[in-house]
């Protein structure tokens, strides 16, 4: 157990916590609201037409290209860090997430508020296969997803509060968890929308021999690395491996 | 709660209500949803499970607890996703069960919906959605009736799409 995540495993041979988590453990008890005190305010639960892969293959730069609302509200991350387990396949990452000022966009920007006593504002970690730890503004959410068939993936959406929030703060996670970040959220629905569609894409013809920023297998280029596709290569890499491809 | 039996006109009323919202939903036209609902500024829409209802659990799928969200969902829809999402339309069949008057004047109905939905480029037909509504109608200042608040609770705890329309 860490952080109030139980990890279980069937295996005889997998090591320890800290060896099966590598540099990443530090950020899940960042994305997980500080001291994992935690309850739960419920679930939002949905069926993507895409295979497993294709959930999972989430680029870090995608936002800003994707989600229409963080233009239109002027809303940027700043500069953040990251962290890998090449040989397990995660990936962590945290940013500052300030919220922007009101440009009339909205009319409720409670949305995008965040209130609380966290430490962290915007936090990921995203353990190989599909299990994805969030952390982004005052919504604490762990997205479990499995398999369904070859062409769906269903993923529960599970939100919580901290056991010593005010009955205010829990009901603005409440309210920001309903609508920012699930598959209706004001964020996330691109998400979901994009998973379809790149599975569609995933049929055409062709081989995919470009990936942004990356020089050569698991070498990073130039750009920042929020930027680019490197850390996708870790989880690739760690697939083939498992897969004896 | 106080309950008065009804009047027919009033039923028919209440119906032909029910009847714009469904209409509005099927033609994905969002303006003609929102003004179905109040003006005053606690109108709401929440969208939740029968599995949350029955847990107590706080948290819904859509949650838009005052008039300023529902006109930010409708500008969300129409201005933000736009393009992004595969369009698809759907059917929604209600059937009212109850309506009663409370100490306030205010209507209470109760109503089962199916929604089948139809992706625009898959061409086939599914079911999204069943369950059950929870409204409280008012009649405003014009005399009209509009929905104080709606709740559609779910049957369905897994959604079989992701969702881009009002339920």
């Amino acid at each position: 157990m860490m952080h109030g995540i139980i990890f279980i495993t069937f295996s005889s041979e997998v090591g320890g916590l800290p060896e099966y988590l590598g540099d990443v453990a530090p950020f899940i008890a960042q994305a997980m609201g500080g001291d994992s005190n935690l309850k739960l305010l419920g679930y939002q639960k949905v069926r993507y037409a895409c295979n497993w892969k294709v959930y999972g293959d989430n680029d870090i730069f995608h936002p800003p290209l994707l989600h229409r609302a963080l233009s239109m509200l002027n809303w940027q991350s700043a500069a953040g860090e990251r962290a890998s387990c090449p040989v397990r396949g995660h990936l962590a990452l945290k940013a500052e997430l300030t919220p922007p000022p009101n440009n009339g966009t909205l009319k409720d920007m409670s949305i995008i508020r965040e209130v609380g006593n966290d430490e962290t504002s915007s936090c990921a970690v995203i353990l190989f296969p599909l299990f994805v730890i969030t952390k982004h503004l005052s919504v604490i959410n762990l997205r479990f997803a499995s398999p369904v068939g070859p062409n769906q993936t269903e993923v529960n959406y599970a939100y919580f509060a901290r056991c010593d929030d005010d009955e205010e703060t829990v009901i603005h996670r409440t309210r920001q968890g309903s609508n920012l970040l699930g598959p209706v959220g004001l964020i996330s629905m691109e998400d979901a929308a994009i998973f379809q569609r790149t599975q569609i894409g995933a049929g055409t013809p062709g081989n995919m021999v470009f990936q942004k920023g990356v020089a050569s297998l698991g070498t990073q280029g130039q750009e920042p690395p929020f930027s680019n596709e490197v850390h996708i290569l870790s989880r690739i890499r760690y697939y083939r491996e498992v897969m004896g491809m | 709660m106080v309950e008065t039996s009804i009047d027919i006109a009033n039923y028919v009323e209440l119906d032909r209500l029910q009847g714009r919202y469904v209409a509005a939903l099927n033609r994905n036209d969002m303006t003609a949803w929102m003004k179905l609902f109040s003006a005053k500024p606690e109108a709401s829409y929440v969208c939740t499970t029968r599995e949350h209802v029955d847990e107590g659990l706080p948290l819904a799928l859509m949650l838009d607890d005052n008039r300023n969200r529902i006109e930010d969902r409708v500008m969300y829809i129409t201005k933000i996703w736009t393009g992004t999402f595969q369009n698809y339309r759907t059917r929604h069949i209600v059937q009212r069960i109850s309506a009663e008057q409370d100490e306030r004047g205010h209507y209470r109905v109760l109503s089962n919906f199916i929604v089948m939905f139809t992706n625009d480029q898959v061409g086939t037909a599914s079911v999204l959605t069943v369950g059950e509504y929870v409204d409280v109608v008012e009649r405003d200042d014009a005399g009209e009736f509009k929905f104080l608040s709606k709740t559609a609770i779910l049957d369905t705890s897994v959604l079989p799409h992701y969702s881009v329309y009002p339920i």
